[in-house]
């Protein structure tokens, strides 16, 4: 009977509480450090050349088949990447590709919102794909 | 004739600002005591939200049943007896606590039609099982009300609240206000003033359903706690007495917002109650018994003042 | 030479002690059986259909075996050929038998249907088994679709009731998943691993380290101390985690809308926690064969540490608003009781069955992990009703905290990881089953691998015996207790697999 009489202070207590609601678009949870979000090329700093070969190594390694890589040769033999596509819908994010990428040339940004209304622009190209992600762990 | 019109508009304006009121704070409310925000769209801090929500439910069509006629009419009808203040009472009458009363009853059967309307066969009997459970909270509260009619000597609502000019009828019957709050507790929890009506099978199907039939439903719903709220005042809070120089129906207002937040906070802070077997065993083991006490206590108490003028 | 031993992946006294049973099996029944091997944690034996008869009776009758728990059937393919895997535990002499059997291809259905009714003559809870398939929705009082009771979407239950009591009740599995061969074959492991804890989203990361564990076993390969460290940590968090989304549940049912939201800001702590440290928080993918897949770094060992009073604090004042709760105790006390016998007929395992008040826990019993250096207890209940249920998972909650506070407190350095070849690991061909403490139960692993892949596998889920046993001691109770007992029973929908 004490413990009742306790729950209803608590109730009217919460009501001074501050709310733990985050009105979604407005704000933003905090994501933890290393969380997995979409693929990310990653450039080098120096010379602003994306660091990625197109080996396709990753494209073996995933098991979704949702990366496309095509390389193609410059002159002077140097292996340049032509194309590299990432297919959204298919992705689970299992991270296995930034494991397994020798160059370490692709890592997983925090962004996670990926509500499209067309099919179509869940097909991530190269140029999107360098592209920083707008979420960078805004507040932690 | 005019001065009944009147009248009439003005009870039905009072009620309808007071279930937008009830409504809105209901919802802001009960959110707050989750520790969620609560609505706040539409502006202001949510405060057209139920407005939102009436358009919402009445813009989709769906059939409507003799059943909601008729809830209508008498959720509206109990207010013809019922004085909201001293000069808000359409028909004065001697017996108006007993008219009240049997309107009350007849509301929530209806109420019990109209949810069998939505369910499944099946669940028919279920929920009729409920209702009678939710009828059976009456027997208390008939017992402190027959108290309190006792000590009063009147079956008129307006009289009781003029014979507590001095003191209000609380500190009389200390234990009727008891059982008849309790039950009116019980009665509120399985209405289900949340959206989670126990009255239909299910728990969730009381978020369910659109169109009229829904708002008239739920429009029932609060006029039921509507009516045993200021049943509560007028019984034993002494209804629109004024205190020094606040004015009766100030006080009135102030009173009824009280024990609907109340009541609020007690639905939250306790679980589910639907087991059958619990409701009986709260019912016939707790309630009816205090009541009865009570009842008799009172009567022997009137009997030993003016039979023997013992005290 | 000591401390060698001492660390080996078994205790050598179990395996002596497998092995000897395993011996005394083969001499008694000769000619019936084909051959008798220790796979991992059990006996396996292969038998043939006709054999199988005598095989089960002399298992069961005689008091040196006594294996009276049935624990589940499955199918299983290997290249083309078809087998029957039957487990069966005998609780007293503590250890498992997995009977396998060859069923031709062209008569699968008539021989299933053979086995099964021999079966039930044996073991009550394969009962279950003869009846599904067949719902009884024409006749029965009450059709509770999967859709109204929340967390369980992969049943159907057809309820007879007289008056306000259940009469009988039937799960039907018929819209669960099922899991081809395709799942396991062509798959490299690594993405296997990825895949494998979609078996259990409640708590991701139990199939992953089973599945590791079995591998390592069969590759011989001991993993270094951090690594279990890691591992361990994880665990306990998972624990944890599926144990508050329990308790949620729990009050979500009964509307008990305080320790409701407590409860899951709670689990939101952890699960920020389980976040930061691998990625994810319904689908790790973080262990790896030999060890894990990131390190743990200074910070999160350092948030870990902060938040760990807090959890306890709340976890244990949630505990508080429940149990004082005495309108709540009345509905929870008294209803869904499991006894004993019951749960061990019927392979209960886990919380569930420590309910029910006995003190079975695979965290002591098997010394894989170093739970062995850890000191906790476990929580045991006396009835196994409702009530019991929900308050051993609260005390394993807090034996959870109290083992990660130690695992926290002697974190050991070294390698996180040992380096191997992943894409073409040798294997010593053989079978092997593997069984590890889920938070529901039981979760077991059987896999066949030869030189250099996986030819099958099985994965059995604690939940599925749950979930036939419900259908036992539903009967009896009141209907508005329905969803409160399949709640209690922590059915994870991902281990329900109909086959
Ligand atoms: S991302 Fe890495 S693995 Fe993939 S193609 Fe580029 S260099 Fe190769
Ligand atoms: S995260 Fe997994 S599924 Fe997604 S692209 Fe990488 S390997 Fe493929």
């Amino acid at each position: 009977m004490l413990r009742l009489i306790k729950n209803f202070f608590i109730v009217f207590g919460n009501i001074f509480r501050k709310p733990h609601t985050i009105i979604y678009p407005r704000e933003r949870i905090i994501i933890p450090d290393g969380s997995r979000g979409v693929l990310h090329l990653k450039v080098d700093p120096d010379s602003l050349e994306i660091i990625c070969k197109g080996c396709g190594l990753c494209k073996i390694i995933c098991s979704q088949g949702c990366i496309t890589v095509q390389k193609r040769a410059e002159d002077k033999g140097r292996e340049v990447l032509d194309e590299f596509c990432l297919d959204l819908s298919k992705c689970i994010f299992c991270g296995n590709c930034v494991e397994f990428c020798k160059m370490n040339a692709i890592d997983m940004s925090y962004k996670y919102q990926l509500a499209e209304f067309d099919k179509k622009n869940l097909k991530l190209e190269k140029t999107e794909l360098v592209k920083p992600s707008g979420t960078i762990r805004d507040f932690w | 004739m005019l001065i009944i019109l009147k009248k009439v508009f003005f009870i039905l304006a009072i009620l309808l600002v007071n279930v937008y009121i009830c409504e809105y704070i209901n919802n802001k409310l009960t959110a707050r005591m989750d520790l969620r925000r609560g609505y706040k769209i539409s502006g202001a801090k949510g405060i057209g939200f139920p407005l939102v929500r009436f358009f919402k439910y009445i813009s989709r069509s769906e059939k409507t049943n003799i059943w909601t006629f008729f809830i209508f009419l008498f959720s509206l009808l109990i207010w013809g007896v019922v004085p909201i203040t001293a000069n808000l009472i359409l028909i004065e009458m001697d017996y108006s606590l007993l008219v009240a009363l049997t309107f009350y009853i007849i509301l929530i059967i209806l109420l019990f039609f109209n949810s069998g309307r939505t369910s499944y066969s099946d669940a028919y009997s279920e929920s009729g099982k409920k209702v009678l459970i939710l009828l059976s909270f009456l027997i208390p509260a008939l017992f402190s009300i027959a108290s309190i009619v006792l000590i009063n000597k009147t079956l008129s609502l307006k009289e009781i609240v003029n014979s507590q000019h001095q003191y209000w009828n609380i500190i009389l019957q200390p234990l009727g206000f008891m059982t008849f709050f309790i039950s009116i507790f019980l009665q509120f929890k399985l209405l289900g003033i949340r959206g989670k009506s126990y009255l239909s099978p299910g728990a969730n199907i009381g978020k369910e359903g659109t169109g009229l039939g829904k708002i008239i439903e739920k429009f029932s719903i609060y006029m039921i706690v509507f009516f045993l709220i200021i049943i509560l005042n007028i019984l034993y809070l002494g209804g629109w007495q004024g205190i020094y120089i606040i004015r009766g129906e100030i006080m009135l207002a102030v009173k009824f917002y009280i024990i609907f937040v109340i009541l609020l906070l007690m639905d939250k802070s306790l679980g589910r109650i639907d087991s059958y077997s619990m409701l009986i065993r709260i019912n016939w083991k707790f309630l009816i018994p205090v009541s009865l006490v009570n009842f008799i206590v009172t009567f022997g108490f009137l009997i030993a003042r003016d039979v023997y003028n013992l005290i | 030479m000591a401390d060698n031993i001492y660390n080996k992946i078994y205790s050598s006294s179990r395996t002596v002690f497998l092995e000897e049973i395993g011996e005394k099996l083969k001499s008694i029944l000769k000619d019936k059986i084909e051959y008798i091997r220790r796979a991992g944690l059990d006996l396996l034996i292969l038998v043939s259909k006709n054999n199988l008869y005598q095989v089960i009776k002399e298992l069961k009758d005689n008091p040196d075996f006594k294996v009276n728990s049935f624990q589940s059937i499955a199918a299983l393919t290997n290249g083309k050929k078809i087998y029957l895997i039957i487990n069966l535990k005998s609780f007293d002499n503590d250890f498992s038998v997995l009977l396998k059997i060859e069923i031709s291809q062209r008569e699968i259905e008539g021989d299933y249907r053979e086995i099964i009714e021999m079966l039930a003559k044996f073991y009550r809870a394969v009962k279950f088994y003869k009846h599904s398939g067949r719902l009884i929705s024409d006749r029965c009082d009450i059709k509770i679709l999967p859709r109204s009771i929340e967390g369980l979407d992969c049943f159907d239950l057809d309820i007879l009731v007289d008056n306000d009591l259940i009469r009988e009740a039937y799960v039907s599995i018929e819209i669960a998943r099922i899991i081809g061969d395709d799942y396991y074959k062509d798959l490299k492991l690594y993405n296997l691993i990825a895949y494998i804890s979609r078996f259990d989203w409640k708590a991701g990361i139990f199939p992953e380290v089973c599945l590791c564990e079995a591998l390592e076993e069969l590759l011989q390969l001991k993993v270094t101390e951090r690594a279990q460290h890691i591992r361990m940590l994880l665990c306990e968090l998972y624990r944890i985690s599926n144990h508050i989304y329990f308790i949620s549940n729990i009050c979500n049912i009964l509307q008990h809308d305080i320790a409701y939201n407590l409860s899951l800001l709670e689990r939101e702590r952890v699960l920020r926690i389980i976040e930061s440290i691998t990625g994810s928080r319904i689908v790790p993918n973080f262990i790896r064969i030999g060890g894990v897949k990131k390190d743990i770094s200074e910070e999160i060992m350092v948030s870990i540490r902060k938040s760990l009073p807090v959890l306890f604090r709340n976890i244990r004042r949630i505990e508080k608003i429940m149990t004082g709760d005495f309108l709540l105790i009345e509905r929870l006390r008294g209803a869904g009781i499991i006894s004993k016998e019951i749960a061990l007929e019927y392979g209960v395992s886990g919380p569930n069955l420590r309910a029910s008040g006995i003190r079975h826990d695979l965290r002591k019993v098997k010394d894989s992990f170093l739970y062995k250096d850890l000191s906790f207890t476990i929580p045991v209940g006396k009835s196994g009703d409702c009530l019991d249920r929900i308050s051993v998972r609260f005390n394993e909650m807090l034996q959870s905290l109290r083992i990660i506070n130690q695992i926290i407190n002697k974190f050991p350095e070294g390698d996180f990881i040992k380096k191997i070849n992943v894409s073409h690991p040798e294997f010593k061909s053989s079978e092997i089953s593997y069984g590890i403490e889920c938070p529901h139960g039981l979760f077991k692993i059987y896999l066949e691998a030869d030189k250099n892949n996986i030819n099958s596998l099985l994965v059995k889920g604690p939940s599925f015996n749950s979930l036939i046993l419900s259908e036992e001691i539903l009967a009896g109770n009141k209907i508005e207790d329905v969803d409160l007992i399949l709640a209690s029973l922590d059915i994870s929908p991902g281990e329900i697999i109909s086959s």
